[in-house]
C-alpha cells in the first residue's frame, strides 16, 4: 500500500518535473516567472490530438509536428510580445503580465476553437503493467519517469557543454556584457523560449496519453504545482525542478492517502516549510541579486 | 409668478405619470383581450422559464413540451368543452425576474396555474409570490429539498437530491445485497449531499460502507491516492459521485489500478461524451438516474413505454429536435395540471388538492407520485453500459 502510494506520487511527481524543467530553463535565463508555459503545454497536447486525428492516427507525425508548432509559438510570443518589452527596458514585471496576457489568449482561443469539453486521447501506446506484490506499475508510468529524467540530462548537457548553452549562461549573467561579446541575445532568448515549450509540448502530449485526455484547463492546474516544484528544489537549476517535481508528488500522494481533501494543503505546506529553512530552494545556490 | 410656474410644472408632470401608469393598465387588457376574446370560456395557464440567456435550450425545451400537451388537449376539444390557453413569460434564468413575472401572474385572477421555472433559485424566489396568493406552482425541474417546502401550493417533477441518493441506495442494497461499498465524491454541495446520505442509508439498509474518498474539481486528474485507499478496503460496489469527465478519469484509473468491484454512477454519467471518455473501461458500469434519458443509442436497445414513445415521436415531429428528459418533466407537468383541471374546474385551491393527491401517475418521464410532504417520488431509470452503449439494466 505504502509503495504503492509511492509509486502514485512519483508518476505525479514526474509529470510536474516534466512541466518544472522548462519553467526553470526560462527562468534560469531572463529570471522571468513564464505564466504562459502552462498553456503551451495544454496546446501541445492539443495539436498532437488534433494532428493525430486529422492524419487518421499517425501518432509520430503528429507529434512531430505539434512540437514544432509548439516551439514556434514559444519563440513567436518572444519575438512579438517579450522582446520589445526588453528593448524598451521596461521592468521585468511588464513581462510577467504579459506572459499572463498571452496564456489568456491562448486559452481563449482553444476553447474557441474546440470546446470546453473533456476529448478523449487515445491509448496510442498501450504498453502494459506490471504486479509486484500488491503495487502495480505501468510501463508508461516508468516511460514518463524516463522522460523527466532523459530531457533533464539533456538540456544540462546543452547548456554546458554546447555553444549555444554558453550562449544561454551568458546571457543569463549579463545581457549587456554578452551584446558586447558579440552573443546575438535576441536569438538566444527566443531559442530558450523554442526549447522550453517544446519541452512543455513533450509533457502534454506524454500526460494526454498517460490520462487518456484533455482539457483546456490542464495547463492552469499543473502550472502551479510544477512552478511550486521549481520553487522547492531551487529556481533556476535544472536537477531542482525534477527533484521538487518528484517531491511535490509524493508528499501529495501521501498526503492524499492520509486524507484526501488536504492533498494539496500537506504538499504545499510542505514547500512554505523547506523555504522557510531554506530560502534558495533544495538544490539553490545562494547568489546576489543583480542591481 | 416663479412659484406658480412651479406649480404648473408640477401638476403636469404629474399628469404625466398618472398617464404613463394608467397606460400600462390599458396595454396590458388589450393584450389579455387578445389572447382570448371570449373571457371565461378558456382555462388559462401561465408558463415562465428562461427563454433566452445561456439556459434558454432548457427553457425553450420545457416549454415546447408544455405547449404540445396543451396543443394535444385543444386539438381533441379541450377540457370538457372548454380550451387551455398558455401565457409564456421568459425570467431570462434571472431570479430577481421571476419575481417580477410571478407578481404579473398573480394579478391576473384567471390565471389557474403557473409553469415554472427551469433552475431551483428561480423557482424558489418566485415561491413566495404564489404561496402568499394561493395560486399553485408547478416546476418540472426544480431539485432543491427546499422547493417543496417553500409552501403546500408548490409541486415539483423533480425528485429532490436527498430522496434520490436514498432511492440510489435502497437499489444497490436491493440489486446486489448487503455488500461492501466505497464512494469516491466531488467535494461540492451536490457531491457532499449525495455521498452522505447515500452512504446512510445503505449502513441503515445493513450494508457496510469501507469509506468515503473526496477530491476537488478541477486541483488535479490524478486520483490514483484515493484509488489505491480505496483498494485496500477490498469493496464490493464502488460508487462514484462526479461529472462525467471526472468519473471517466476515475473508472479508468481505478481499471488501471485493478481494483475489482461492481462500479457504479449516477445521472450525470449518461451522456455519448462519457463513454467516449470511458471506452472499454467503462464496460460493466452500472447507473442510476431519476430523470429520464432518451440518449438515440441507448433508445436502440430500449422499449419505452407507448406514452412515452408517442411523446418521444411527436416532440420530434413537432420540433425537429430530440426530446430530452427536462422536456418530457415538462409535458408531463402540463398533462397533470391538465388532469387536475378536468377534476377541479377554475378553482386554485380545488386544482392543488387534485395535484396533491397524484399517486402512480405513468408520466412519459417516468412513473410519479407525490408524497404527504409534496415531494415527487419516481421509479429510478437505471443502464448498464454494455459494448460501448447504455442498455437497460437488467439484473444479472
Amino acid at each position: 500500500m505504502f509503495i504503492q502510494q509511492l509509486v502514485n506520487g512519483l508518476t505525479i511527481g514526474s509529470t510536474y518535473a516534466l512541466v518544472a524543467i522548462g519553467f526553470t530553463l526560462i527562468f534560469g535565463v531572463l529570471e522571468l516567472i513564464n505564466f504562459a508555459h502552462g498553456s503551451f503545454y495544454m496546446v501541445g497536447a492539443y495539436f498532437t490530438l488534433m494532428l493525430m486525428l486529422a492524419m487518421g492516427g499517425n501518432f509520430v507525425l503528429a507529434f512531430i509536428i505539434s512540437l514544432a508548432l509548439t516551439g514556434a509559438l514559444g519563440a513567436m510570443m518572444d519575438h512579438f510580445a517579450l522582446r520589445r518589452i526588453r528593448e524598451r527596458r521596461a521592468t521585468k514585471d511588464a513581462a510577467l503580465i504579459s506572459t499572463i496576457g498571452i496564456a489568456t489568449v491562448i486559452d481563449h482561443s482553444v476553447l474557441e476553437f474546440f470546446g470546453s469539453e473533456t476529448k478523449s486521447f487515445p491509448a496510442v501506446l498501450n504498453l502494459g503493467k506490471i504486479t509486484v506484490g500488491n503495487t502495480i506499475i505501468s510501463y508508461m508510468q516508468i516511460l514518463i519517469f524516463a522522460v523527466a529524467v532523459i530531457l533533464m540530462g539533456l538540456l544540462t548537457f546543452i547548456l554546458y557543454k554546447t555553444r549555444i548553452g554558453k550562449a544561454m549562461r551568458a546571457v543569463s549573467q549579463n545581457m549587456d556584457a554578452a551584446k558586447l561579446m558579440g552573443i546575438n541575445v535576441n536569438f538566444v532568448i527566443s531559442f530558450t523560449f523554442l526549447v522550453a515549450s517544446v519541452l512543455a509540448a513533450i509533457a502534454g502530449t506524454m500526460v494526454g496519453m498517460y490520462y487518456q485526455a484533455i482539457e483546456v484547463t490542464m495547463g492552469f492546474a499543473i502550472g502551479m504545482k510544477s512552478f511550486a516544484a521549481a520553487v522547492l528544489g531551487g529556481i533556476s537549476v535544472l536537477p531542482g525542478a525534477m527533484l521538487g517535481g518528484l517531491i511535490i508528488g509524493v508528499v501529495e500522494a501521501l498526503g492524499a492517502s492520509i486524507s484526501s481533501g488536504y492533498r494539496d494543503a500537506i504538499a504545499f505546506a510542505v514547500l512554505i516549510i523547506v523555504l522557510v529553512f531554506k530560502p534558495s530552494g533544495l538544490l539553490g545556490k545562494k547568489h546576489n541579486n543583480k542591481v | 409668478m416663479k412659484n406658480k410656474s412651479k406649480m404648473l410644472g408640477l401638476l403636469i408632470s404629474i399628469c404625466l405619470m398618472l398617464s404613463v401608469l394608467a397606460g400600462c393598465g390599458p396595454a396590458s387588457e388589450a393584450n389579455n383581450g387578445q389572447a382570448g376574446s371570449d373571457k371565461g370560456k378558456s382555462y388559462k395557464l401561465a408558463f415562465f422559464g428562461p427563454l433566452s440567456g445561456d439556459a434558454m435550450q432548457y427553457g425553450v425545451a420545457i416549454k415546447n413540451a408544455v405547449e404540445l400537451e396543451i396543443r394535444k388537449v385543444n386539438d381533441a376539444g379541450g377540457i370538457n368543452g372548454v380550451p387551455v390557453e398558455l401565457k409564456v413569460f421568459d425570467d431570462k434564468n434571472d431570479p430577481k425576474e421571476s419575481v417580477n413575472i410571478a407578481n404579473k401572474i398573480v394579478s391576473d385572477p384567471e390565471i389557474l396555474v403557473a409553469i415554472g421555472s427551469f433552475t431551483s433559485s428561480c423557482s424558489l424566489a418566485a415561491a413566495p409570490v404564489f404561496q402568499k396568493n394561493q395560486v399553485p406552482l408547478f416546476s418540472p425541474t426544480a431539485s432543491h429539498p427546499d422547493f417543496p417546502f417553500a409552501g403546500d401550493y408548490m409541486f415539483t417533477l423533480a425528485m429532490t437530491q436527498k430522496l434520490e441518493s436514498k432511492k440510489f441506495a435502497e437499489f444497490v442494497i436491493e440489486q446486489f445485497g448487503p455488500k461492501k461499498v466505497a464512494t469516491i465524491y466531488q467535494n461540492t454541495d451536490y457531491g457532499v449531499t449525495a455521498n452522505d446520505i447515500f452512504v446512510n442509508r445503505i449502513k441503515e439498509l445493513g450494508g457496510t460502507v469501507t469509506g468515503s474518498e473526496q477530491f476537488i474539481s478541477g486541483q488535479t486528474k490524478d486520483y490514483s491516492p484515493l484509488i489505491s485507499n480505496i483498494k485496500a478496503q477490498q469493496p464490493d460496489i464502488f460508487y462514484v459521485i462526479g461529472s462525467y469527465s471526472e468519473a471517466a478519469q476515475i473508472i479508468q484509473q481505478a481499471k488501471a489500478l485493478d481494483l475489482k468491484a461492481q462500479y457504479i454512477g449516477n445521472g450525470q454519467l449518461i451522456r455519448e461524451d462519457f463513454l467516449k471518455l470511458a471506452g472499454a473501461n467503462g464496460e460493466g458500469l452500472v447507473v442510476m438516474s431519476s430523470i429520464p434519458v432518451f440518449l438515440s443509442s441507448a433508445l436502440e436497445h430500449q422499449k419505452l413505454s407507448a406514452n412515452t414513445e408517442a411523446f418521444v415521436n411527436d416532440f420530434k415531429k413537432a420540433y425537429q429536435v430530440e426530446a430530452d428528459g427536462f422536456s418530457a418533466m415538462g409535458y408531463d407537468s402540463a398533462s397533470l395540471i391538465v388532469d387536475a383541471i378536468q377534476k377541479a374546474g377554475a378553482d386554485k385551491k380545488g386544482i392543488r388538492d387534485a395535484l396533491a393527491q397524484t399517486k402512480n401517475y405513468a408520466g412519459v418521464s417516468g412513473n410519479l407520485s407525490f408524497m404527504d410532504t409534496r415531494e415527487v417520488e419516481r421509479s429510478l431509470i437505471n443502464y448498464r453500459v454494455k459494448d460501448g452503449t447504455f442498455i437497460p439494466y437488467v439484473r444479472e
